[in-house]
């Protein structure tokens, strides 16, 4: 069981992640997350809808009306070069986090 | 799948209706629905698509900021008579009250068995089913001590499941106290489980009702018919105590779950001025009832007559609810 306080910082990087290739809606990449995950750990829907709201007021996000084929309309979202160079700086900084926190794990 | 749109509306009830909240409301909406149909695909239930889906929902004070609210979160955590309570401990309360609902109506039924007990062998004493037990035409007072006996027994039986509901329940006598503090995804669960529990206690309600009418017509027919007939009264006034245990038993088990559900949502018997009003019958109640105890067993065993002394009981009860009614009308409302 994944602690919540533990996986709140790193709600942006994943989101970022999911975003890189091409843009999503709210449900595909919340089950995405859960996917990837093997399921060990669930985005709440909260959780998601404030990290979106988050990332795109500080232009890391866009947001759009789309249309799945054949389906709904959806708001998607999308990364902006903003959100790119974002993702880089937080990828750096999990790296060093994660060979800091590292050395003290037997 | 309507069931996550009135929680969603329920959430959303008394917050602001900015365009903020708007989309955040159609976005969570939007996300809902999506993993509701996603699970109904994969062959789900119904109630177990909306069952995941609320679970998975999370908590809007995590949108508080977003959303302009955070006064609201912050101005009921701090309130005084206010407790928070979490998934688990409501869980284990109504656990709880279930069972303490059993062990209360187990007493009840065996103090009734008591005094069904002391009725019927005091009447057999009497020789009302077998003259032979008669000793030179006088009552048998070994059956009426076996049947004084028996009460004793029941009555000690009952003590200790009466005890036995206190082991365990300290931790839940804040919740009679004070208000509850619910998240929005508890205050939707426990709707649920009173609205699905509500068929149940109705009917419960009227069989109980319709029970005990039964049994006193029964008693009010065969005391007009057979007025001399001494030992079919006797049998039909046994028969009504039978017949009042298990409405109690009914009653009992239904509304204790109940008025759970109630504490839990302040609703009922249990909003605000209301809690106020019962805290002063919950201090007068078990005095009360131990002075009926004394009364009954002091007038029984002064005149002896055990068949016409559980009449107390009856008009106790109804005396209380009308004490408590009364009291209830009496206290200031507060708002």
């Amino acid at each position: 069981m994944i602690s919540s306080d533990v996986i709140r910082g790193y709600t942006d990087i994943i989101i970022l992640y999911l975003l890189l290739d091409e843009p999503s809606y709210g449900y595909e990449i919340s089950r995405r997350i859960t996917d990837r995950s093997q399921g060990l750990y669930t985005m709440k829907e909260t959780t998601l809808y404030s990290a979106f709201n988050r990332l795109e007021k500080n232009g890391y996000l866009r947001s759009f009306a789309g249309t799945e084929t054949g389906g709904k309309t959806r708001t998607y979202y999308e990364l902006t070069p903003q959100g790119h160079t974002h993702y880089q700086l937080k990828k750096e900084e999990w790296m060093v986090t994660k060979k800091v926190v590292d050395q003290f794990i037997k | 799948m309507d069931a996550i749109f009135s929680y969603l509306d329920n959430m959303f009830a008394h917050l602001p209706k900015t365009e903020e909240v708007k989309r955040a409301k159609s976005e969570l909406g939007q996300m809902m629905e999506d993993k509701y149909n996603q699970l109904r695909a994969e062959g789900r239930s119904d109630n177990e698509a909306v069952g995941q889906v609320i679970s998975e929902f999370g908590n809007l004070s995590e949108l508080a900021a977003e959303l302009g609210i955070s006064n609201q979160y912050q101005q009921a955590s701090s309130d005084d008579n206010f407790v928070t309570v979490s998934d688990a401990e409501a869980e284990s309360f109504i656990e709880k009250t279930k069972k303490s609902a059993r062990l209360i109506a187990g007493g009840i039924t065996s103090v009734l068995f008591g005094v069904i007990s002391v009725i019927f062998f005091s009447g057999y004493a009497e020789g009302l089913f077998n003259p032979a037990v008669l000793l030179d035409g006088e009552p048998n007072k070994r059956f009426v001590a076996a049947g004084i006996a028996l009460l004793f027994i029941c009555v000690a039986f009952a003590v200790y499941l009466f005890v036995m509901v206190g082991i365990g329940s300290e931790k839940y006598e804040i919740f009679e106290k004070k208000m509850v503090k619910l998240e929005p995804h508890q205050k939707f669960v426990i709707q649920e489980a009173r609205e699905n529990h509500r068929p149940l206690l109705m009917r419960k309600i009227s069989l109980g009702v319709v029970l005990i009418l039964l049994g006193v017509a029964a008693l009010s027919v065969v005391s007009i018919l057979n007025e001399n007939n001494e030992a079919l009264i006797l049998s039909a006034v046994c028969g009504l105590l039978v017949v009042i245990a298990i409405s109690m038993w009914l009653f009992i088990s239904g509304s204790m779950l109940q008025s759970a559900y109630d504490k839990l949502l302040n609703e009922g018997d249990y909003t605000l001025e209301r809690r106020k009003s019962q805290s002063v019958m919950q201090r007068w109640a078990p005095p009360y009832w131990t002075l009926m105890v004394v009364g009954y067993l002091a007038w029984s065993f002064i005149t002896g007559a055990w068949h016409k002394t559980w009449i107390i009981w009856p008009i106790a009860g109804v005396l209380f609810g009308l004490i408590s009614a009364i009291v209830q009308a009496s206290t200031p409302n507060k708002e």
